[in-house]
């Protein structure tokens, strides 16, 4: 496996924080969070597995040419809509919470259009371009980022602030059903190998699906979805965290470094998770200006050699983006959000029924 | 190049038409602002008014050089009104710049507002974001006002002496109780444990002492820990140690440092017996000061009468801490966090808690007793 596919793949797991994955497990912590979480675990390996396997018996090629190739319009053209707006409102979601969590935390007397179009304009160009590209800023990210990670985790884990008995007492709820909610979205963390759809162009080599690789990713995995649900419960207790809008902002403004340059170790986490939303933003939609791309392209946009649909397509996801951001209350994002986990299951029911019809076509 | 000048171009075109959108921005500088370093909050003395709360914000003046200055200088706003929040905005009206409250480390309370629920009251400080939870929550004798008014000799400019006590970069004392606002506010909204805060005792407005402390729990009565109960609850709780164990056993009169001390609770509820905390406290320290010589070969000799007087006196406290209901060392949330969850293990534990028999077993080992005999 190419070590690009490990980025995505992590990069979705650590980006779960700045979406509302992490409060929509904590509001349901008494009834059915936590054994939710376990189950989405295996699904979520199997879901990566699947579909890691699948992408490469293709080598160098995306979905949108498998599609092209092996099915017809009225499939391929649905499709491509149904994941492009998925991907879309991936992306929404992470600069909705995004917006929120600096206009909250750090920058209350800022306009929300300031705010919002900082981040528009870099995720903008960004969306723009190579996909070889992305997944090179997605490396830098990575190697500068991880740095900070690790020592946010440090800092996590050995604060004498952290209550055990909270988690533990947390724990001592996995004798309940699992929440479908819960379980939709801590699956959505396993997801990041999906992006393959477009990416899969530039994993060229053939490769296999190591055991080593995805005893890895599950480790990670575990370590962090667990991570994501524990950390606010010990850190805010467990009878009321779920009273917390940004549990994570929240819990870790509870963390501090006695002799650090600065004491309140939350503004280096925030640096972090706006980087890490910022590229999550970036790979989500440029997914999904790639899937709309190849369903639309205008000719009245073709100046000489250059066509401009892509400055277009760009430039409307970043209108939605904006529109919605300042439409949007906090009520909305959770609201909304919860149903867009919620119907994970069918795309991944679509997902898997066009890899099949893809493959059917493939051997024929 | 034609390309690479087009594209320049266009990001010029764009850089421009997002120019006007920037200007907009409501940062303020750090010269039209006034931090607030600590709020206060007092019970309303009245006039005839039915306001709830008289808040105190104390503001840093900023000083032109550490040189030229020799002490610290503060400006008080002080007003009344039926919540915190709307008190604060009045006080908005009174100073001409913003006010701050991204430094503000102090939440003095006034000990009188602190029976009763304490929702409406903590909700303003944590619904707002601008306020760091790493703020330092304390119970404030005689009253907030007069704490943050009190101007400590051994302050010199640029310092907040009252930080110094609660961030364990200044003075550390087992008697010195640190509670964050994060910290507050879970403790106080957990079932089966009970929020500890620091009393800070202004006297002649020249002097702070921290080594009281006072139980909080919304359906009980505020109950005060006097000096040694604060010292057990912080060594205990907080794993914080120093200098202090008075031991008095058998003719022999020690002073204790206790570098580590570690404490393991377990709930013991077996059918046909009273349920039972076994409580067991680990402990590794040097003798301090001692009325008799002390002889090295009989080291194990003091541990066991030091043990001893620590047990009796940990057993103490956990049985008064029982009777007024409090439970600030969370035997509940141990007892809930130790089973799997059913709806009525938190009814049960409010019918054990009353019963409960405490085990105490101190396991106190003494390395030295110091440069002499």
């Amino acid at each position: 496996m190419s070590r690009f596919l490990y980025y995505l793949i992590f990069m979705n797991m650590l980006a779960v924080i700045m979406t509302p994955v992490p409060r929509l497990l904590l509001l349901r912590s008494g009834d059915g969070a936590l054994s939710a979480i376990l189950l989405s675990i295996v699904a979520g390996v199997l879901f990566t597995y699947i579909t890691v396997s699948f992408f490469l018996q293709f080598p160098g090629q995306d979905f949108i040419q498998l599609l092209k190739k092996h099915t017809s319009n009225w499939v391929r053209i649905p499709v491509t809509l149904f994941f492009a707006f998925m991907w879309f409102v991936a992306g929404i979601i992470t600069l909705v919470m995004t917006v929120f969590l600096l206009i909250t935390f750090l920058t209350p007397e800022m306009s929300i259009y300031t705010i919002t179009l900082s981040i528009l304009i870099t995720v903008f160009f960004g969306v723009l371009l190579k996909s070889k590209s992305v997944l090179f800023t997605l490396e830098i990210v990575f190697i500068i980022m991880i740095p900070l990670f690790v020592l946010m985790f440090f800092k996590l884990f050995t604060s004498s602030e952290l209550d055990l008995d909270q988690v533990r007492l947390a724990i001592t709820h996995i004798n309940t059903l699992p929440d479908y909610t819960s379980f939709t979205s801590s699956t959505f963390m396993f997801m990041g190998s999906a992006n393959l759809i477009i990416y899969n162009k530039y994993f060229k080599e053939k490769h296999h699906i190591s055991k080593g690789a995805l005893v890895a990713i599950t480790c990670l995995g575990i370590f962090l979805i667990i991570n994501a649900y524990l950390i606010p419960i010990g850190y805010s207790g467990f009878d009321k965290v779920h009273q917390l809008m940004f549990p994570w902002t929240s819990s870790v403004d509870a963390v501090r470094m006695k002799f650090g340059f600065i004491e309140r170790v939350v503004f280096i986490f925030m640096f972090l998770f706006v980087t890490i939303s910022f590229i999550s933003m970036i790979v989500h939609w440029h997914v999904a200006y790639k899937l709309v791309l190849s369903v639309f392209r205008l000719k009245i946009l073709q100046v000489q050699q250059q066509n401009y649909t892509p400055f277009l397509i760009a430039f409307v996801f970043c209108v939605i983006g904006m529109w919605i951001t300042i439409q949007a209350t906090q009520y909305d994002l959770y609201h909304y959000s919860m149903y867009y986990y919620n119907i994970l299951p069918i795309f991944v029911a679509i997902f898997f029924l066009t890899m099949l019809a893809i493959k059917r076509g493939a051997s024929s | 190049m034609k390309k690479r000048i087009k594209a320049g171009l266009l990001l010029l075109l764009v850089g421009t038409f997002f120019l006007p959108s920037l200007s907009g921005c409501a940062y303020k500088g750090v010269d039209k602002r006034s931090f607030v370093v600590g709020i206060g909050v007092d019970p309303a003395e009245g006039n005839g008014k039915d306001d709830k709360f008289k808040v105190t914000l104390k503001i840093a003046k900023p000083i032109a050089s550490l040189k030229s200055n020799t002490e610290n200088e503060y400006a008080y706003l002080v007003h009344e009104s039926d919540s915190v929040a709307e008190a604060m905005r009045y006080l908005d009206t009174e100073a001409d710049k913003v006010l701050d409250y991204s430094q503000t480390k102090i939440l003095a309370l006034n000990p009188e507002i602190l029976s009763g629920d304490l929702f409406q009251l903590m909700d303003y400080f944590v619904r707002r974001g601008d306020f760091q939870l790493l703020l330092y929550v304390v119970a404030a004798v005689p009253s907030a006002e007069e704490v943050l008014k009190v101007k400590p000799k051994l302050e010199s400019a640029g310092e907040n002496s009252l930080y110094n006590f609660f961030d364990e970069t200044g003075t550390e004392s087992p008697f010195v109780v640190t509670t964050f606002l994060f910290e507050f506010r879970r403790d106080y909204d957990t079932k089966g444990l009970s929020t500890v805060l620091p009393i800070v005792r202004g006297e002649d407005s020249s002097k702070f002492i921290v080594n009281h402390s006072i139980v909080l729990k919304d359906t009980v009565e505020p109950v005060e820990l006097g000096l040694l109960e604060t010292k057990l609850y912080n060594s205990l709780k907080k794993n914080s140690s120093g200098f202090g164990y008075q031991i008095d056993n058998e003719g022999y009169k020690f002073t204790l440092t206790l570098d580590r001390i570690n404490m393991k609770i377990k709930i013991q509820t077996k059918d046909g017996q009273k349920p039972r905390a076994v409580v067991r406290i680990k402990a590794v320290g040097a003798v301090n000061e001692s009325n008799k010589l002390l002889h090295l070969k009989e080291l194990g000799h003091y541990d066991r009468l030091s043990a001893e007087k620590l047990t009796e006196e940990v057993k103490e406290l956990f049985e008064s801490l029982q009777s007024k209901d409090v439970d600030p060392f969370g035997f509940g949330l141990k007892y809930r966090a130790t089973r799997l969850h059913t709806d009525s293990l938190l009814d049960e534990w409010k019918a054990i808690y009353p019963e409960l028999e405490f085990d105490v077993k101190v396991d106190l080992q003494l390395k030295s007793v110091g440069a002499i005999q």
